[in-house]
């Protein structure tokens, strides 16, 4: 069956003074919850800020849903329609009180349901026992807080695309194992919903990744389905003596007084044939640090 | 029912404070005006545009700032632009009927208290200039507490510079005033025109250069 993607752009370019995003293609699975990893600074905000039609200055060309292009974004109303972005600190201004946000929400977007919005901020106990509060005001709630506000809006929403920037980072793991429930209900909720987030948290989100988008100063490192992604790549133990010999071999490698962890591409396994070495299926998080350690800056 | 862009965009507080100032100038330009005399006008437009712009902090403050990138929820729907653009430019316009409302309560205590014709004139003429003046006032300040994303406290130092301002305009158009009564007429018309031209002008600068501002968040700054 051919896979049919959400967002297609070509030749994505952001110039900054000491950094380039440059991303000559990216494809966003339709249908599915795709990570977006990377260190701080790697690129993540400033892509997901040109894709969600927050940021306007970048060449390139952008197709949405297979239809509408990248000017179709700011000309026609169903596109961003379809879209639910959710930001970092930037999102709200801070003397807004949740009664404003759901004024404005209701004249921002014609599909918005201002009872799902109270219903979501209820079932994420944002304002405590005392249930909905319309006056509370974004600068009075904990970080946490705003994230789940962001949600709820977001969530009260009919779209067809979640675009998160960093939804996992202020939340607690109680909370964050609700956002992986809530964004399995999303994708579940119609035939093609689809979900893309950034995140740090891989650990927490990798049970509810289906693709994952790894970027490095500016560019797309590795990408793929998860499972493909552990096909690809294998975890390697050894002793201490055999260091030297799978070094080369070795897409990354760890090393303490007992002996050696590190990560290779399965392929490469043959090589490593007579070594006294153990292999296991690496997690998300393993796959994704070690792409990042090998194109990091960081030494 | 669907608010406006305006009732959404500012709190309750904020319209209920702009409203209350209006009342309290309305009926404290009215008592000013009977019981201290014409001389009341120029505290009133001396008081008036620090009042509403020390208020504009809490509904606009930093919004033309080309540095802002506080607004990403309503540059996520496509309908942001016009909504904030609504909402500003009710703002402007709502502020500017305050401003005239604030100097209702004297004209209406020249009329109750009307007793000669030359008083009566007097003081329509001298409100001709006060008006433009507290606009003109008004929006360069706001120009400037919209521009700086400013705390509390340089909000009020720039109401300070608000007062300073209105006082020096009325300090030069006081040496302006031709010696004649016969003349003074056809001169407070004349700046009339020429006053308010500035002020509906610089309330249209005002109002570009958020939406400038607001424009310039898609892009680098």
């Amino acid at each position: 069956m051919d896979q049919s993607y959400v967002i297609n752009a070509t030749n994505i370019k952001k110039h900054f003074k000491n950094f380039t995003l440059d991303v000559p293609e990216f494809k966003l699975p339709e249908g599915f919850a795709t990570a977006l990893i990377g260190e701080n600074g790697a690129g993540k905000t400033t892509l997901l800020n040109i894709l969600t039609g927050i940021r306007l200055d970048y060449e390139g060309q952008i197709r949405y849903f297979d239809k509408y292009s990248e000017t179709d974004l700011n000309n026609i109303p169903d596109v961003k329609e379809r879209i639910g972005y959710t930001g970092t600190d930037n999102y709200y201004l801070p003397h807004w009180t949740v009664g404003q946000i759901e004024d404005i929400s209701s004249i921002l977007f014609d599909r918005f349901h201002p009872d799902k919005f109270r219903k979501y901020c209820n079932d994420l106990a944002m304002f405590g026992p005392a249930g909905f509060d319309k006056s509370k005001k974004v600068n009075a709630l904990s970080d946490g807080t705003k994230t789940k506000l962001m949600l709820a809006n977001v969530l009260a929403r009919d779209t067809d695309l979640l675009i998160m920037d960093e939804p996992a980072s202020p939340l607690d793991p109680l909370m964050r194992d609700k956002l992986c429930e809530l964004i399995r209900e999303y994708i579940n909720s119609g035939e093609n919903k689809t979900v893309f987030f950034s995140t740090h948290n891989i650990s927490d989100m990798e049970s509810v990744t289906d693709y994952a988008i790894i970027m490095e100063q500016g560019k797309i490192v590795e990408q793929g389905f998860v499972e493909d992604l552990k096909e690809k790549y294998i975890v390697v133990k050894g002793e201490k003596e055999d260091i030297e010999k799978v070094r080369p071999i070795l897409y990354t490698m760890s090393q303490s007084n007992y002996g050696f962890e590190g990560i290779c591409l399965s392929e490469d396994l043959d090589k490593l044939a007579g070594l006294d070495i153990v292999t296991e299926t690496p997690s998300l998080f393993k796959i994704s640090v070690n792409v990042m350690k090998k194109n990091s800056l960081i030494k | 029912m669907k608010k406006t862009a305006y009732l959404a965009f500012t709190s309750f507080n904020y319209r209920l404070l702009c409203l209350l100032m209006t009342v309290v100038f309305l009926v404290g330009s009215f008592l000013a005006n009977v019981y201290v005399g014409k001389i009341a006008a120029i505290l009133l437009a001396t008081l008036m545009p620090v009042m509403y712009v020390f208020l504009d902090f809490f509904a606009f403050s930093g919004t033309s700032s080309r540095k802002q990138r506080t607004m990403n929820f309503l540059k996520s729907s496509y309908h942001g632009t016009a909504f904030f653009r609504s909402a500003l430019k009710t703002d402007i316009i709502l502020k500017n009927l305050f401003l005239l409302s604030g100097y209702l309560g004297f004209i209406i205590a020249e009329i109750i208290y009307y007793t000669d014709f030359k008083s009566f004139e007097e003081s329509m003429l001298m409100i001709l200039v006060y008006l433009p003046i507290t606009q003109i006032t008004t929006m360069l300040t706001l120009f400037i507490s919209r521009r700086l994303s400013l705390t509390l406290l340089a909000q009020v130092s720039v109401c300070y510079l608000c007062s300073m301002v209105s006082t020096l305009l009325f300090v030069i158009y006081s040496f302006l005033l031709p010696e004649e009564m016969n003349s003074v007429a056809t001169f407070v018309i004349i700046t009339f025109v020429v006053l308010e031209i500035i002020a509906i002008t610089l309330a249209v600068v005002v109002y570009k250069d958020c939406a400038k501002g607001y424009d310039s968040s898609f892009v680098d700054t």
